[in-house]
């Protein structure tokens, strides 16, 4: 599968190839006009080179057809994390971490926004997060605190031994949201609960 | 696939979609999973998987005879998941063998998301 997929992606480079220099070649005259109108001609009439033409049209279309199910396949093929069991394999999907990471660090008030990719190999878990902070946030302890929590909550939920590396990349400083947060609430005043005094008679 | 059983009056069938009840409810019922076959994938398998299909579940029965159990559960927020998925396993497998008295060769499971509670408080 490996070698059909390189000699389809080697066709359709050569092809592209031989379209730009065809391209090229027209653009600096290297191709002269009678040549071309020769070529034309020749292709349109019946002959044995229409059967060839409509046959590498058929091949490019293969070709095209064979790379997009390559790509898209490769596109769909799931990260994951695997642990092998006694009873079987278990397999703990990369997206539902980044997304357990992302609900887990939004949750600090520092934090606006943050985006992880998670990535497993055999020396172990790297974590990326881009991030956006709020603008009165102080920088070295909120990364500090997003690499402690997003590695102490995989550590535990994963109990994997390997080393978790947490690379924080502040993306954004968001203003408006400390405007936001510095606004003071209204403080609702306290209403005045009718105290029961018990019954009173009016003396005459 | 149907497993068959002979007996001194005759034979008896189990379908697939049975012991694929049986895994599912053997899943559900250990502490951690919040859902089996709840994620998008298999809902949008399930509206095309025809009748009795059952999304989160793929029975497979080998060449050899063996049986194997594929599951896509989700876990709830906080909890260790391979021992969750452990448990998972040892409890299909026991519930299965109890069952239709075929032990399951392989029991793989799936993790395809974590349920967070919105309501749940900060740190």
């Amino acid at each position: 599968m490996k070698g059909l997929s390189g000699f389809t992606m080697f066709c359709y480079t050569l092809v592209i190839i031989a379209i730009g220099l065809c391209l090229a070649a027209i653009c600096f005259d290297f191709l002269p006009r009678s040549y071309v109108d020769y070529t034309m001609d020749y292709l349109y009439t019946p002959s044995d080179a229409r059967m060839l033409i409509g046959g590498g049209g058929a091949a490019l279309v293969l070709v095209s057809l064979l790379l997009f199910q390559f790509s898209s396949g490769r596109m769909r093929r799931e990260r994951t994390i695997a642990f092998e069991n006694p009873d079987g394999q278990v397999t703990v999907s990369l997206a539902a971490i980044e997304e357990f990471i992302r609900r887990i660090a939004i949750e600090l008030p520092e934090v606006k926004e943050l985006k992880p990719l998670v990535s497993a190999s055999k020396r172990g878990v790297e974590i990326i997060t881009r991030v956006t902070l709020v603008s009165n946030a102080n920088l070295p302890e909120t990364t500090e605190k997003i690499q402690g929590i997003i590695k102490a909550h995989i550590q535990e939920m994963l109990g994997i031994e390997e080393t978790i590396s947490v690379k924080v990349h502040i993306n954004k400083i968001s203003y408006k949201d400390k405007e936001k947060r510095e606004k003071p609430q209204p403080v609702k005043q306290e209403e005045e609960k009718p105290v029961f005094r018990g019954i009173e008679y009016g003396t005459e | 696939m149907k497993e068959v059983t002979n007996t001194e009056l005759g034979t008896f069938e189990i379908n697939e979609d049975v012991m694929a009840s049986i895994a599912i409810q053997a899943a559900k019922e250990t502490e951690g999973v919040y859902s089996v076959g709840d994620d998008i994938k298999s809902k949008l398998k399930g509206l095309f998987g025809g009748r009795g299909f059952k999304p989160g579940i793929k029975l497979v029965s080998e060449s050899d005879g063996s049986l194997k159990i594929d599951l896509s559960i989700i876990v709830d927020f906080g909890v260790a998941i391979p021992s969750v998925a452990t448990e998972v396993q040892e409890n299909v497998r026991r519930r299965v063998e109890e069952a239709v008295r075929v032990a399951p060769a392989q029991v793989n499971v799936r993790v395809r998301g974590i349920h967070i509670n919105t309501n749940r408080g900060g740190f």
